[in-house]
């Protein structure tokens, strides 16, 4: 199968309502396509973060290891989904990993050529980056909200169990940063 | 004597911008001074603007449910306060108090609209590094929560080991001394109370989750 993504691909999805036509034919000019067989990785917790990605078929699992806190589900996603902007932002390790639960198909928009069309300061990337500040403010509110609750509930110490469900609460709403 | 966009440019957030893209940016921005000991904005107020501070230091507090106030973080010459307020128009999450004199620009959020709506390519690059600072946030409060969670569960493990030694009900109650406290910088003693909880590794925990999600 070709490598090459159309702007249709990507217009059928809700992720890229935001997004103006000239803006994704941008986008899919620097997406490269690649197919994946059930099981693979598509990317992997603690590897160095160069791209994010877009599934365009198939699903995916997400998971997070931690020494002594054992291995957390975080879900799947679906087509459509944008996942890995996290270190397409700021390039650090792969806050989790990616698995295809059956044959997928993955576009993959390396850090290069986006951060060229940042300093560019395309349209495409403006609004792309407007998306993941948004995600990530409401993600900082939504934590500050919760630890304004863990603080009432115990302000001595923080309950452990509070801790975990927050754990599970942000990362689940965050795998698709990865 | 730096011009305001040169200040602009000395801080990371504006730091992509050409040096007309600054200017006229800074065109936009209202220059604010304070006096030690004043207030640039209270917890609970509307967010409508960024502030960089470009001379001086300020600090953040928040009371805590006790009455307590907590410092969780210090801004210094140019680093950004209130950068989320571009985004979004949720209250002020903490108090920012000027320790020293200060000068701050402000920015307001309909300021970075009308870059963003009229698509100008200083609106991608704010957006680029106001992105890499949320991300590092986020980062941070999921390896906090983490490491301590691997704490508490080192140390229920250490428990559950002595127990096993012991068969001593008591040891429950005993707990591994706290980490030691990071010091207060001098310039901030006699301006903030220190943490309300003598167990120093939860206050520490608490300013540093505060710090991170504000």
């Amino acid at each position: 199968m070709s490598d090459i993504v159309s702007p249709a691909d990507l217009m059928a999805f809700h992720t890229f309502a935001a997004y103006r036509d000239d803006e994704l034919e941008v986008l899919a000019s620097i997406l490269v396509a690649r197919d994946y067989p059930a099981g693979a990785k598509v990317c992997e917790q603690g590897e160095e973060g160069v791209s994010c990605f877009v599934l365009l078929s198939g699903a995916l699992e997400v998971e997070r290891s931690i020494p002594d806190l054992g291995t957390r589900r975080l879900g799947s996603l679906l087509p459509g989904a944008i996942f890995g902007q996290l270190s397409l932002i700021d390039g650090l390790p792969r806050l989790a990993t990616c698995r295809a639960v059956g044959p997928c198909r993955v576009a993959e928009l390396e850090r290069g050529p986006f951060l060229q069309l940042c300093q560019e300061g395309s349209r495409f990337a403006t609004t792309f980056q407007l998306e993941v500040a948004r995600a990530l403010t409401r993600q900082l509110r939504q934590s500050n909200q919760t630890l304004s609750e863990i603080e009432e509930a115990g302000p001595e110490k923080p309950d452990s169990a509070a801790l975990t469900s927050w754990l599970d609460a942000l990362m689940t709403d965050s795998r698709r940063a990865v | 004597m730096a011009t305001d966009a040169t200040a602009l440019r000395a801080s990371p957030i504006f730091a992509d911008l050409s040096e007309q893209e600054a200017a006229s940016i800074a065109a936009s921005c209202t220059l604010r001074r304070y006096d030690p000991g004043m207030r640039l904005f209270d917890e609970g107020d509307a967010g409508k603007s960024l502030l960089v501070v470009t001379s001086g230091m300020a600090t953040l507090t928040r009371l805590t449910p006790a009455g307590h106030t907590m410092q969780i973080g210090r801004c210094r010459t140019g680093e950004v306060l209130g950068e989320m307020a571009l985004i979004d128009a949720a209250p002020r999450s903490a108090t920012a108090t000027a320790l020293t004199p200060l000068t701050a620009l402000e920015m307001k959020r309909a300021t970075f609209e009308q870059l963003l709506s009229a698509a100008s390519p200083a609106a991608s690059k704010i957006l680029h590094q106001l992105s890499l600072l949320l991300s590092t946030r986020l980062r941070a409060v999921i390896e906090r929560i983490e490491e301590e969670l691997m704490l508490e569960a080192e140390e229920e493990a250490i428990l559950s080991h002595e127990q096993t030694f012991h068969h001593d009900r008591t040891i429950r109650t005993s707990r591994p001394p706290p980490m030691p406290e990071r010091a207060m910088p001098s310039t901030l003693q006699g301006h903030v109370a220190a943490a309300p909880d003598d167990d120093s590794r939860h206050g520490e925990l608490w300013r540093v989750l505060w710090g991170v999600t504000r």
